[in-house]
């Protein structure tokens, strides 16, 4: 089973079939701190859940309630549904939402740094040299007083928590992102910025823009950028909801 | 006497500690503001026109003059394609794709404008892009292309590739 957190959400996918509650229970602490009104779980990606994973559902229920909060299952699966209302006494008692957006609304949440507004331009860095290119594309077609969201999804092995600091890494990743954000200012533009950890990058940043929509995405490789970073590239591109400009430069660095 | 040295050493390591933070600081804002963003390529961009590139119209065309600084030039090639039964030099440009070209012309001054009969336009515009005094091509790509070329010009684009796509 995977475990991912996303701002006010925490998602499950995989096979649920015992009782896991020991690898939810910190990230839903840390969630309800944020969220006391409860918890949200997306089962979406939940493609299997036994009896015995269940109870899963069963423990967690108990601990928001214990912290008075509520817990709100969002999106499961027909499968899953099913084995779920077949479990005695936890089929009736689990509040269910169709989608995440349901359950925000059942807890009166908002989606956690929503923005009305559309940004001219979303611009994804994915730790390459050609970023600053990309950074380049957004400077010049952003008008002034328009809004630039940086995006850095960073990629947490699976052997890591979700929840854990990478480190080095993301110590750059924000170095950067305040960099180019004083870079932007100057030029009166707004920026805002999401360093997002993540199992998969590309569904990722898909994601963040169907949460903060832009006028436009612009990222950028090279011929020397490493396959599955250009794997990723091309999967924003094909599938983020609003028209991309994607530089393929034939070297990095080259002009 | 002991306490006076004891209390220059102090003295001294709170001292170098200081320096060390602001050094590091220094360091720090000259790393952020030494680097501006880079240029683009952008000294010469083939920017394709006609049938075979519905999408590369006058919204494409202002997309790519953003990314065009002055002093460098847009070249608007209108490759068309010719069947095989007909010799190149005997086809004309369809009347709209011309018309097309001048309505563009009309939005740019200092642009080139090169008009190819060919086979294959996308071969052609790989040809043209091989030219050393190209620096990128941009296309834009919409539902209305037959063929989807992303994956032909990713692969052998020689250049940098500007790839918009308009609509998913």
């Amino acid at each position: 089973m995977i475990v991912e957190v996303r701002d006010d959400t925490l998602a499950l996918s995989g096979h649920l079939r015992r009782n896991h509650w020991s690898t939810l229970a910190p990230a839903a602490r840390v969630l309800l701190k944020r969220h006391p009104e409860g918890l949200i779980l997306d089962c979406s990606g939940l493609s299997q859940l036994t009896a015995e994973g269940a109870e899963t559902l069963r423990t967690a229920e108990a601990y928001v309630a214990e912290h008075g909060g509520q817990l709100v299952v969002a999106e499961l699966q027909p499968e899953v549904a099913r084995t779920l209302r077949a479990t005695p006494s936890l089929g009736s008692r689990l509040a269910l939402a169709d989608s995440v957006s349901q359950a925000r609304t059942t807890l009166g949440l908002t989606p956690s740094g929503a923005s009305e507004a559309v940004a001219s331009c979303a611009v994804v860095l994915l730790g390459t040299e050609t970023d600053a290119h990309a950074m380049s594309m957004a400077a010049r077609l952003t008008p002034t007083s328009g809004t630039v969201l940086i995006l850095v999804p960073l990629s947490v092995p699976r052997d890591r928590s979700l929840l854990s600091s990478l480190g080095a890494e993301e110590e750059k990743a924000r170095e950067q992102v305040e960099r180019y954000t004083q870079i932007l200012q100057a030029q009166q533009v707004t920026v805002l910025a999401r360093v997002e950890r993540t199992r998969d990058r590309a569904r990722r940043v898909v994601e963040v823009l169907e949460e903060h929509p832009a006028q436009r995405l612009v990222l950028a490789v090279s011929a020397d950028t490493d396959d599955e970073t250009q794997r990723t590239a091309q999967q924003i591109a094909h599938h983020a909801c609003c028209p991309t400009l994607f530089l393929q430069l034939k070297q990095e660095g080259s002009v | 006497m002991r306490e006076e040295w004891v209390a220059i050493l102090l003295t001294a390591l709170v001292l170098v500690a200081a320096l060390a933070v602001l050094v590091q600081l220094v360091l720090r804002a000259l790393r952020q503001k030494g680097e501006p963003l880079p240029s683009l390529p952008n000294q010469r961009v083939l920017f394709p026109v006609g049938a075979c590139f519905p999408a590369n119209d006058a919204a494409a065309l202002e997309e790519a003059l953003a990314l065009v600084s002055t002093g460098s030039s847009l070249v608007l090639a209108l490759l068309y394609e010719v069947p095989r039964a007909t010799a190149l030099e005997q086809a004309a440009p369809a009347p709209e794709d011309l018309a097309l070209l001048e309505a563009l012309q009309q939005l740019t001054k200092n642009t080139e404008t090169v008009i190819h009969p060919c086979r294959s336009a996308l071969e052609e515009l790989l040809k043209l892009a091989a030219n050393p005094q190209t620096s990128a091509l941009f296309v834009r790509l919409d539902t209305r292309m037959e063929n989807d070329p992303t994956a032909a010009l990713l692969r052998r684009t020689p250049c940098a590739l500007y790839l918009s796509h308009s609509h998913q």
